[in-house]
Formats: C-alpha cells, sequence, structure tokens
C-alpha cells in the first residue's frame, strides 16, 4: 500500500512500532484494518473500522480502527487498541493521527485523544500543505 | 522524529507473520461483506432482530462470525436466516459488485 494520501502522525508510528514489538499479532490485526480502511474508505464498516466520534471537532469525518476483533477480542482482555484518523470530506487525504489501547479507560479516552487528534491534523495541514478542511 | 512529522503506511511496521495476517483480512472482508448486505437491504439490527424474533445482539454476532466457515452452498440459508430474499445470481452480484477497486497491495 502506497496511497500518497495517508499520512501518519509520528505518535501513531511509535505506537505502532512498539506495538509490533511486544504483541506482533495485534499490530498485525491493525495494520490489516488500516489496509481495508484505505481500500474501502467511506465504505469502511464497524466493528473494524467506526465513523464519527463525537470528541474531535471533525465529528463525521473523525473515525478510528478497532482491534483486536470481535472474533479474538476475549483473548485480549487488556487490550481495546483504536487508532484515530481524520479524513478529508472530499478524500483528499486522510492523517491517522492516535493509537492508543483504550481498555480500562473506556470512553474518557477519546477525551484527551480526540483532542490530541485535532491538533495533530491541524499540524498535518499546515506543515504538509494539505487541502484545508472545510470551515462551513 | 518531532511529534509534528508525519509518515506514509510504508514507513510503518511490515507484518509479523503473513498467515495471520491473511487470516485478520479474511474476517475483515467477510465482516464488511454481511455488514454490507445488511445495510443495502435498508433492514437495521432492529428490524432484523424483529424479523427473525431474536435480539440485536445475536444478529450482531451471526455478522461477526467468521464467512470462510460458511460454505457457499449453505451462504443462501445463513441470509435467508437473517432474514433476506436472495438467491445464487444475487449474491454473485452483489460480490463483484461489493469488490474494491483494483489496486496492489505491499
Amino acid at each position: 500500500m502506497a496511497a500518497t494520501t495517508d499520512h501518519f502522525s509520528s505518535q501513531f508510528k511509535i505506537a505502532a512500532e512498539r506495538l509490533a514489538a511486544s504483541e506482533p499479532n495485534l499490530w498485525d490485526g491493525i495494520r490489516e484494518t488500516l489496509v481495508y480502511l484505505w481500500e474501502f474508505r467511506r465504505q469502511a464498516l464497524a466493528p473494524d473500522v467506526r465513523w464519527g466520534i463525537a470528541q474531535s471537532t471533525y465529528g463525521p469525518h473523525c473515525g478510528e480502527v478497532r482491534w483486536p476483533d470481535p472474533e479474538i477480542q476475549a483473548k485480549y482482555p487488556a487490550d481495546a487498541w483504536r487508532g484515530l484518523f481524520v479524513a478529508h470530506p472530499d478524500g483528499a487525504w486522510y492523517v491517522s493521527t492516535i493509537l492508543g489501547n483504550k481498555a480500562g479507560a473506556g470512553n474518557a479516552w477519546y477525551d484527551d485523544a480526540g483532542a490530541q487528534s485535532d491538533e495533530l491534523v491541524a499540524a498535518a495541514v499546515d506543515r504538509l500543505g494539505l487541502r484545508p478542511f472545510p470551515t462551513s | 522524529m518531532s511529534a509534528t512529522d508525519f509518515h506514509t503506511f510504508d514507513e510503518l511496521p511490515g507484518s509479523n507473520d503473513p498467515a495471520v495476517a491473511a487470516d485478520f483480512r479474511g474476517r475483515i472482508l467477510a465482516r464488511h461483506l454481511l455488514a454490507t448486505l445488511r445495510a443495502t437491504s435498508g433492514k437495521s439490527l432492529s428490524e432484523l432482530a424483529q424479523v427473525r424474533q431474536g435480539s440485536k445482539g445475536a444478529i450482531h454476532q451471526l455478522e461477526n462470525r467468521p464467512l470462510a466457515k460458511v460454505s457457499i452452498g449453505s451462504l443462501l440459508g445463513y441470509l435467508q436466516a437473517l432474514g433476506y430474499d436472495v438467491d445464487e445470481e444475487w449474491i454473485a452480484q452483489s460480490l463483484v459488485r461489493a469488490l474494491p477497486a483494483a489496486a496492489s497491495r505491499i
């Protein structure tokens, strides 16, 4: 996969590298979910991709990849990995921002992660010269 | 590496185990297919549960089951049990329509 429209923050990359080293099978699942998102974009569906993160100002354009999947979640009670991303409405770019384990934190995890994600999207638009997000 | 640096997918770690990754991909696509079938039917989980006189959770669990374990021969019965009026031709056409655009994968 070499889509030039897809960008990943340093936080996302570092978390991915740590997970790949400590729990390689979990990383493989997240990686395949990212491939799925790349292939299906807005048509990617739950439970693997969820659109509409309320804690992000990007609302319906902010989503998350989710792993472990329902089939193996019981084997990983201490893992509920979420990879936040924001998609430009016309598909010009996808920025994956925060990769983290929300197990034990519940929905409170999104309060911090959503805010950090929004800041990273703004930084990506600025640093990479991406098409600005519509303000309306 | 700065906090505001950005990277490509190719800079992320590769697959650890191709066989495991292929298994995960098969499950993801199976769930996608079943969720797409339900979505395109216009039926919500609640409506399907009403048709089947079961719970929304039971329908969701069916959609989460790995499709790879369902033979083509039993796929019709599987979908019909979910409340769909489908036949072999419809399944074949739907599968073709559901395929993603051809793209090279690493």
